[in-house]
């Protein structure tokens, strides 16, 4: 806090005196005797219940008296703290919430007009679907993500030349997004919400996956009004996952994020891009940490937002030409698809909070023991580095793609993490945050050795 | 029982002439007294309407001046925590079937506000024991039991009470502490001792701090309350909006516009009295450590000394 002048701290400083005697001895020769205000008005002080003219007097005795200060932060009991960051925690998650409904429900909109437009006109699966997609994408971005427009300063910018660059690269772009789309099907169906809604996004979902390529292609184009939503709430996130200088992961990276209650996670896979090198490295970043919960996503999205993917998402919005969108999906895709490698296996957690894993691109999933006392909430893999973590602050961890598991111990200075974990950011192998459900944040930089509480 | 409730009724307006005069004549209506003792459920411990009526009137008398008006009586009677207030007193005049509801609510309540102010286990149990023992009343005065609770005014929730007593007993003590220390052990630990007064001509400029004192003399209350929260207790701004009951943020850029205010008030006050703005930049910087400075004269030379009636 810069600028107080020194001068003013001298004022403010005041001689303590003892506490709740009326009449107190007199301090130093000279000075009257101070009087203190008694343990009713102190503590009605505190539970906010004085009068106005009372509260003025109490804060001009407590601006002198520096005992009077002590006693009344004391009297404000903890639980005060934690209803306050109850408050503040379920607000957030409240707006969170309801950007997630909201991204649901474009999504579950997008993935039935994919599939009605498929079944209709399956020689021109790609094009018309785009077609269609864009503007049902649009409406229902316009529609379900009105917050995440009002964080994007560059509204609606124009698509044209972004668009142009994805129509170069339509073919390579088409074959790849068609791989890609079994992976963000699969990590549209790999929802980790134990409620109904998830199951029935799940199911709209599996109708795109096994709807043809471009129908599932198209279907990775639904996910950009939710991806949208994250990239423009999340930027951060999705681009700490991957960095651009650094080599890219040998294979996809799918990161689940723990489902709130009654919201489906429709996960997105890729995010439109401008430019070439940034789409694909955005593209990859997209694909490679889309692991956010609620909370990490607010957090993130204020934090960075990047003005090609805001330029992306707004051309989404704005419902850009079939032709503008789907090449240039399909062009980062492909971009990204180059620098994956081969795909790798696929990570869920089930209703029943148990870990599940893919190697036949989610056709079929297998549960993996990891420790039956825990109900896992959230998951993160990249490459054969997977974490999970669940009830009870249990955080584990594989370095072999799941075949051996060891639980890393969240804590600090003798504390340690029991609340659940509900979500896991990973930046690079040794760079992790860890969520839990009262919003705490634990960080390591040493690959999970050491944790530091974040405020 | 209605008919036990009618005679209560009838014995309120028929036994408590005083309050009935006070409250008739500060404007509150027998209706709201009978209203209050209801909801004091005073019935149960014995307390009568003339005793429940005295309680109130003990109560307006501390909270209110002389002259408020009757609005002022009826919101604070109005307001008060009057069930609390009954099984307080009737506690203090020592009800048993009063302190048996008093032990099941509080006693745990009690012992975990102790704990939560100490954060040491044997110095809140400590704690926790010395208030109780000053709640029922072991000191007796004329064979009178003295008991703390016949302090409460129900302005507060009874709990927040019993928290704010354990914490003037708690900062009381770590006072009597610090001034137990011996001064060999207070030199050692490098305590600094308030310098004699400065020769004149080393003393700080008067204008400065006349421009200071004038400008705290502008800041609300609520605004010194923030600064010397923020700088003189080192309290966090996450604290000090939770005692204010506001948002961090608000703290935050309250603290920053307090900050700015202040010190173009001073700014101003300097070269008002004669000073060009970078000498009056200058003398704001100056370090003001060496000067001995009667800094809580100052302060309450300010406001004056205070009470609450």
């Amino acid at each position: 806090m810069p600028g107080l002048p020194k001068i003013v701290l001298k004022r403010l400083r005041a001689k303590p005196a003892a506490p709740g005697s009326s009449g107190a001895p007199a301090g130093p020769a000279g000075s009257q005797a101070v009087k203190h205000f008694d343990a009713n008005l102190l503590a009605a002080f505190a539970e906010k219940t004085l009068t106005e003219r009372e509260r003025t007097e109490v804060l001009n005795h407590l601006a002198q008296c520096a005992d009077c200060r002590e006693v009344v932060a004391l009297t404000v009991p903890a639980e005060v703290e934690v209803a306050q960051a109850t408050r503040l925690a379920a607000r957030r998650g409240w707006s969170v919430w309801s950007a997630l409904r909201w991204g649901a429900l474009a999504a579950a909109l997008g993935a039935v007009a994919i599939v009605v437009v498929l079944h209709q006109y399956p020689s021109r699966r790609q094009a018309t679907v785009s077609k269609d997609m864009s503007p049902d994408v649009a409406a229902s971005a316009g529609k379900a993500v009105p917050q995440a427009s009002a964080e994007l300063p560059p509204a609606q910018p124009s698509p044209e030349a972004a668009a142009a660059k994805a129509e170069a690269e339509s073919r390579e772009s088409l074959r790849e997004m068609a791989k890609l789309e079994k992976g963000a099907t699969r990590s549209g169906g790999r929802n980790v919400a134990t409620q109904p809604a998830s199951t029935e996004t799940k199911q709209q979902v599996t109708l795109m996956a096994a709807a043809r390529p471009p129908a599932t292609t198209e279907a990775e184009n639904v996910p950009p009004v939710r991806a949208e939503r994250e990239t423009s709430t999340t930027g951060v996130a999705l681009s700490v996952g991957a960095m651009p200088a650094a080599p890219p992961p040998a294979k996809p990276v799918f990161k689940v994020s723990a489902a709130p209650e009654g919201e489906p996670q429709a996960e997105t896979s890729v995010v439109p891009q401008a430019g070439g090198a940034a789409a694909s490295a955005k593209t990859e970043t997209a694909t490679a940490s889309r692991d956010l919960n609620a909370d990490q996503a607010l957090e993130t999205s204020r934090k960075a937002t990047t003005p090609t993917t805001s330029r992306a998402t707004a051309r989404v919005r704005g419902g850009p030409p079939v032709g503008e969108f789907a090449p240039k999906a399909m062009a980062a895709r492909s971009d990204s698809k180059s620098k994956l490698g081969p795909p790798a296996a696929l990570w869920n957690i089930s209703a029943s909070g148990k870990v599940q894993r893919s190697e036949d691109g989610a056709k079929s999933w297998e549960e993996v023991q990891v420790d039956d006392a825990v109900t896992f909430r959230v998951i993160t893999a990249s490459g054969g580095e997977v974490w999970a973590g669940g009830s009870g602050g249990a955080l584990y961890h594989s370095s072999d793609g799941g075949v051996n598991w060891q639980r890393v111990n969240l804590e600090s200075g003798g504390s340690s993490v029991t609340q659940t974990i509900v979500g896991i950011q990973v930046r690079d192998p040794q760079h992790l945050t860890v969520t839990t459900a009262s919003g705490e944040q634990w960080v390591t930089e040493d690959g999970g050795q050491h944790w530091r509480g974040e405020p | 029982m209605s008919g036990s409730r009618e005679t209560a009724t009838h014995s309120t307006m028929a036994d408590l002439p005083c309050l009935r005069r006070q409250a008739a004549q500060a404007g509150i209506p027998e209706s709201v007294f009978a209203k209050l003792y209801r909801q004091a459920g005073a019935e149960r411990f014995g307390l009568t309407p003339q005793d429940f009526a005295g309680i109130l009137q003990e109560v307006a008398g501390k909270h209110l001046r002389a002259n408020a008006s009757p609005s002022e009586v009826l919101e604070l009677l109005t307001n008060l925590r009057v069930e609390e207030l009954a099984l307080a007193r009737c506690c203090a005049r020592g009800n048993e079937a009063a302190w048996e509801i008093f032990l099941n609510r509080y006693r745990e309540k009690l012992y975990g506000a102790a704990y939560s102010i100490a954060r040491e286990d044997s110095a809140a149990r400590d704690l926790a024991d010395s208030l109780y023992a000053d709640l029922y009343g072991v000191r007796t005065t004329d064979g009178r039991r003295i008991s703390k609770l016949s302090s409460y005014t129900g302005r507060g929730s009874l709990e927040g009470w019993l928290r704010a007593v354990l914490a003037q007993e708690y900062v009381n003590r770590y006072r009597q502490q610090q001034r137990l220390v011996s001064l060999e052990e207070r030199t050692e630990a490098g305590v600094q001792f308030q310098a004699a007064d400065p020769d004149p001509t080393q003393a700080l400029d008067a204008r400065l701090e006349e421009a200071a004192d004038q400008a705290l003399a502008s800041l609300a209350a609520e605004d010194k309350f923030i600064l010397a929260s923020y700088y003189l207790n080192g309290r966090t701004l996450a604290e000090i909006a939770r005692l204010l009951g506001v948002h961090e943020s608000t703290v935050s850029r309250k603290l920053e516009k307090i900050t700015a205010s202040t010190r173009k008030c001073i700014l101003a006050g300097l070269i008002d009295r004669g000073m060009s703005p970078k000498e009056a930049e200058q003398a704001m910087e100056v370090e003001v450590s060496e000067f001995s400075l009667d800094v809580r004269r100052r302060l309450m030379q300010e406001k004056g000394q205070q009470t609450v009636p």
